[in-house]
């Protein structure tokens, strides 16, 4: 079932309106037996719906409040207007026709598969951004002294930038968590968590898709690491990295 | 009322924030690419889709088309769907433009369109002033007060109509409603007051007919 948020009318917008200055004439021109507030039936036909969203100012609300207390013919147009707001605000008043979830399902399983094509073409251009991204984010080498520490100071880093109710995703086979669309996790299963919750336990941003928050860090021991060509020299360095990956990043 | 009720099943309201709900975690699995979880995703707006292609198009053959594309593009763009707005919002905006692209090329609309021209008039005068009574939402599980309820609004004029099913029935607010429909929020607010108000005197009618008549109200006593 979907929940309908803010099914209370009263409770939906409160954009308020600036109030309207025709009000009084209104209202004496037009209620001569009722007039209470200086507001008359036809104003409160004019703003019930309104009224109904929230989107009145006080000082109109609690005149129509007024009104409502003493006209029953308004109080009756209120009452009527909120039942329809309700009752066709009920989820039962959707109906789809019978098979229709099914139909939709096997729809979706045709045509909203895996393009692998497609995906790699859009992406190719990530390839080298991600390479570099696998060196300087820390995954196999994780272990020196200096690593450590720049991964530390990353990390620090990144709890200070990263919004930490950020939604984040992580893969079984790494320590890195990224945000949704990174190449890194194409296809992998993840499990999703906050920025927060990511960091305290113990994984590190993804320097490619998390890379805006990482920048912003340039003149710290961490955007060092991450933006320093000499940087990653040393890493190279002392972890032997051998391979594509490197090779890639040292260009 | 309903509204304990709606704060449970809604699966936008995320009281504790630092916990993903289970629907920010789909959004999240399928843009990283598992898209067999799409459908699960979408499956529960299944019939707000459905039912804002409807009101468009007027035609359960070309709604349930239109609600099937709208998805499918969704699927498509996934990435693009951002946090800031609900998502169930987004899956409508996209599912009434479908709808309306697809209506604007079949051109079904020459009647209608004629009419749609004439910019609102003056105020709308209640007909009915008949004491009240609220009717209970139970009343919903009686199918033929489904469709009188249906027939009501099927009976509207397009802009009113259509206004009214995305503010009302798809709970998108003012600003989200105009933008759906491109039309300025002063219309928005115009024609959903003159929906509801017609609605509910098409209503009252209703129940002088006796469409109500085997509910459990009070005799002497009308719902509007
Ligand atoms: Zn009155
Ligand atoms: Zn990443």
């Amino acid at each position: 079932m979907v929940g309908h948020e803010n099914r209370d009318p009263s409770n939906r917008e409160s954009t308020n309106r600036e109030s309207t200055n025709h009000e009084s004439a209104h209202g004496e021109k037009m209620n001569p037996e009722m007039n209470q507030e200086n507001i008359g039936c036809e104003k409160i036909w004019h703003e019930i719906s309104n009224f109904l969203d929230g989107d009145v100012d006080a000082a109109l609300r609690s005149a129509m409040d007024q009104h409502f207390r003493t006209c029953p013919r308004c109080a009756s147009v209120l009452a009527g207007t909120k039942n329809v707001v309700r009752l066709y605000g009920d989820e039962r008043m959707m109906e789809a026709p019978a098979g229709f979830s099914k139909r939709l399902e096997k729809r979706l399983a045709r045509n909203a598969r895996p393009a692998r094509s497609r995906w790699l073409s859009m992406e190719a251009w990530l390839i080298p951004v991600a390479a570099l991204a696998l060196v300087v984010g820390g995954l196999h080498f994780a272990n020196s002294w200096a690593t450590q520490r720049a991964r530390r100071d990353l990390m620090a880093q990144a709890a200070k930038n990263i919004p930490p109710d950020m939604v984040v995703l992580v893969a079984a086979d790494s320590k890195i968590f990224h945000v949704a669309g990174c190449s890194f996790i194409h296809g992998k299963q993840v499990r999703s968590l906050t920025a927060k919750e990511a960091l305290k336990e113990g994984y590190a941003p993804c320097t490619r898709c998390l890379r805006k928050y990482l920048q912003t860090a340039k003149a710290g021991p961490a955007g060092s690491i991450v933006q320093d060509d000499d940087a990653h020299a040393d890493l190279e360095e002392e972890n032997n990295p051998p391979g594509q990956a490197a090779n890639l990043a040292a260009k | 009322m309903a509204e304990a009720n709606v704060v449970l099943n809604n699966p936008i309201s995320n009281p504790d924030q630092t916990r993903p709900t289970r629907e920010q975690d789909l959004i999240a699995r399928v843009q990283s690419g598992q898209n067999e979880l799409f459908y699960e995703l979408v499956q529960p707006y299944e019939r707000r889709v459905y039912a804002a292609a409807l009101a468009i198009l007027r035609n359960e053959t070309d709604a349930e088309d239109v609600a099937q594309e709208a998805m499918l593009k969704a699927f498509a763009n996934i990435r693009q769907f951002r946090a800031e707005s609900r998502f169930s919002t987004w899956l409508i905006q996209i599912t009434v433009n479908e709808a309306l692209m697809r209506r604007r090329r079949e051109r079904t609309v020459v009647m209608e369109g004629i009419d749609d021209r004439r910019e609102e008039e003056g105020d709308y005068t209640p007909r009915d002033f008949a004491d009240w009574r609220e009717i209970p939402s139970e009343a919903l599980e009686r199918k033929e007060v489904r469709q009188k309820l249906a027939q009501a609004l099927a009976s509207l004029d397009r802009k009113y109509r259509e206004v009214f099913v995305l503010r009302d029935m798809e709970q998108l607010n003012i600003q989200e409603t105009a933008e759906a429909l491109g039309i300025s929020v002063a219309s928005v607010k115009t024609r959903l007051l003159r929906a509801r108000l017609m609605l509910r005197d098409l209503l009252a009618g209703g129940w002088e007919q006796g469409w109500f008549s085997r509910l459990p109200f009070e005799k002497g006593s009308k719902p509007w």
